[in-house]
């Protein structure tokens, strides 16, 4: 997955690598210009300094020493001349024993050449008129220790960007975790949401973020809207067919016994078909949908509804576990639904007693159903647990509350398994695991 | 016992109602909210049958209100809406039992017959026992020590209410009143002869007859018939 953070740091890390790039080039090349022009300029006033020095002699020109700078007469100074009067030619001291290039027939220009020493010469070519006499000059100046410096300048500035990025970037990461900081906030309500601590998300602070929470918002409401209405069709439908099935089944009593009969297995086939696909139509599958599950307040009435439902004398003990949340991130209806079913299977079968106990293991809730009845035999169990399995298999009398029980906990991502004989009770056994944080991923 | 059954759907009334009647209740019928609302709070019933999707008035806006007002009848809420958040909501609104539709008839008799016997703080057992007397109420038939008595209709009828309610004066009004629906003549006359007859069945001691009071049912000393 790509990351805002890298994508935000890559950005700004091309930028400014580009930015101090073209800045460091510029200004190199811009440091080069001027020195070359200086140079130049510096080169044609030598020149004419040593053209004011060239005077009139006894035998024909000469050069006035004095008037040259002691600069020329110092060995490998730097500073360089040559000037050709018709054969002869007078060159600097300095020069000692270095040949500045031949100087072209009347070639004028500047070129760039490699001195004595190793030093880096710049050398400027005129051809001039003194006295009525060709005088060709060659002035060098000795420029590399002034590229040096140069070089030294833009070093300097290239550590002062590289100094300058690394504390760009250092902000950066700071602005870019201050930024997020919202979103992660909008993490921590979206898991808040899931656990059903809130019903919607909190108005952004940010007006970026407006957008995202309003859209969420709406988007939960209509879950919620879409849920009741299933819910409510579901419902609607199922009073539809059964109230017809209801009058049916209490015809059927008048009708002679082997009619009776078949009657009764088909209507009881319709019913169980219509109990699960109702049970199926309802479901929820998501606490953030509803209404979240409390045990402490429904508990006490599902147990009074199963043992109205089975009416002889049993106890239903019901176990749960303190370190629970008051309010379980469940969908109330689901869990209704999953413990009614399940409660009811065993009311079916338990002689006197039920006990049901919710436990928080780890990060799982885990609910254990039993009875004090006859339990299945070993070799049931897989039957049973089969038809769970075979979700569009028409389920048959006892399997009905297990299949249902079995659809709700797939949909919480959860696990139900089935014990032949509770060890403390004998009868039959469910386990339910539900994961109760997968909120944090 | 009396009961009122609140149901919209005709044809099922037309069913339940003789089912109920065979079994030994009395049955007052209502279809509109607003009708049973009035009768519930009038007539002594000993049970009430619920639907919960009523015209006039809904169902459980009903039960809350009765509730509300100190009704403390057992209902019994009979619906297609029986998804187990459904039956813990009409619990929670005053119900004692819910069955959901559609239902067997011998699973409505068997809750009604426990509702009943837990009103008048019997224990849920199959049968309905009083001093030395059993009474099996699906098969109508009453068993004192061993010897199996069959009863018709109207005695079966009595018996019951004096079962429930044993060792109490109960004047005839009160029988009258939970023994017949509102549509039935009343006639003290016919209230002595049944009486008379379960006298006849199981011995004169069975019932007491309190001159300007009532009858009783005393626990514990009926012999068995001379």
């Amino acid at each position: 997955m790509r990351s805002l953070r890298t994508q935000l740091t890559v950005g700004l890390l091309l930028t400014l690598t580009t930015v101090a790039l073209v800045t460091l080039l510029a200004t190199a090349w811009l440091f080069e210009r001027g020195l070359r022009n200086y140079a130049i300029a510096h080169l044609e006033n030598e020149v004419s300094t040593l053209l004011g020095a060239v005077a009139r002699g006894p035998e024909g020109l000469m050069l006035l020493h004095e008037r040259i700078a002691p600069a020329y007469r110092r060995p490998l100074s730097g500073r360089y001349f040559v000037i050709i009067v018709g054969r002869e030619q007078w060159r600097s001291r300095s020069l000692w024993d270095f040949e500045l290039p031949t100087v072209p027939e009347r070639g004028a220009g500047v070129e760039r050449i490699a001195g004595p020493d190793g030093q880096q010469l710049l050398l400027l070519r005129r051809s001039l008129e003194r006295f009525g006499q060709h005088l060709d000059f060659a002035v060098a100046m000795e420029t590399g220790s002034l590229a040096a410096d140069l070089r030294f300048a833009v070093q300097v500035l290239a550590a002062l960007w590289l100094g300058a990025m690394v504390l760009l970037l250092l902000l950066q990461r700071l602005w870019v975790r201050r930024a997020l900081a919202p979103l992660e906030g909008l993490r921590d309500q979206v898991a808040a949401l899931r656990r059903g601590e809130q019903s919607h998300l909190q108005p952004a602070t940010y007006r970026e973020l407006e957008p995202l929470v309003a859209e969420t918002n709406r988007l939960l409401d209509s879950v919620r809207t879409r849920l009741q209405r299933a819910r409510h069709a579901v419902s609607n439908l199922g009073h539809a067919l059964k109230l017809p099935l209801a009058v049916l089944q209490q015809l059927s009593e008048r009708a002679e016994p082997a009619l009776r009969a078949s009657l009764q297995e088909q209507l009881t086939t319709i019913q169980r078909r219509l109990a699960r696909e109702l049970a199926r139509g309802r479901l929820a599958g998501d606490s953030t949908a509803g209404v979240l599950f409390e045990p402490a307040a429904e508990l006490p009435l599902l147990q009074l509804a199963i043992s109205r439902a089975h009416p002889r004398q049993l106890t239903i003990n019901a176990d749960v576990d303190p370190a629970l949340p008051a309010r379980l991130p469940f969908e109330r209806d689901d869990m209704l639904e999953l413990l009614g079913n399940l409660l009811d299977n065993a009311g079916k079968w338990a002689q006197s007693r039920i006990d049901i106990a919710l436990r928080r293991q780890a990060d799982e809730l885990v609910i254990v159903i039993a009875d004090d009845g006859p339990g299945v035999t070993t070799e049931r169990l897989p039957e049973l647990t089969r038809r769970g399995a075979r979700l569009d298999e028409s389920v048959s009398g006892d399997g009905l509350g297990l299949a249902i029980a079995r659809e709700l906990v797939a949909a919480y991502q959860g696990e139900l398994t089935l014990t032949a004989h509770d060890p403390a009770l004998g009868g039959l056994g469910v386990t339910i695991r539900l994961p109760l944080a997968a909120t944090r991923d | 016992m009396r009961l009122l059954l609140v149901e919209d759907n005709i044809a099922l009334a037309d069913e339940l109602t003789p089912l109920l009647r065979q079994s030994g209740y009395a049955v007052d019928w209502r279809t509109d909210g607003r009708d049973a609302d009035l009768l519930a709070l009038t007539e002594p019933f000993d049970a009430i049958v619920l639907d919960l999707g009523l015209p006039g008035t809904d169902g459980l806006t009903l039960l809350q209100r009765w509730r509300s007002q100190g009704l403390s009848t057992p209902v019994l809420v009979l619906t297609a809406r029986d998804s187990w958040a459904d039956r813990i909501d009409g619990l929670r609104a005053g119900a004692d039992d819910y069955l959901g539709k559609p239902f067997h008839p011998d699973e409505l008799l068997l809750r009604l017959q426990a509702l009943l016997r837990r009103s008048h703080g019997a224990s849920p057992a199959p049968l309905l026992r009083a001093g030395n007397l059993e009474l099996d109420e699906a098969r109508q038939v009453v068993r004192r020590e061993g010897e199996e008595i069959a009863l018709t209709g109207a005695p079966f009828r009595l018996l019951r209410y004096f079962m429930l309610n044993p060792d109490r004066i109960i004047s005839r009004g009160e029988l009258e009143d939970h023994l017949y629906d509102g549509e039935r003549e009343r006639d003290s006359n016919v209230l002595e002869v049944h009486v008379n007859h379960l006298r006849r069945r199981l011995g004169k001691a069975i019932i007491e007859t309190r001159r300007g009071q009532g009858y009783r049912l005393p626990l514990g000393q009926p012999g068995p018939s001379p």
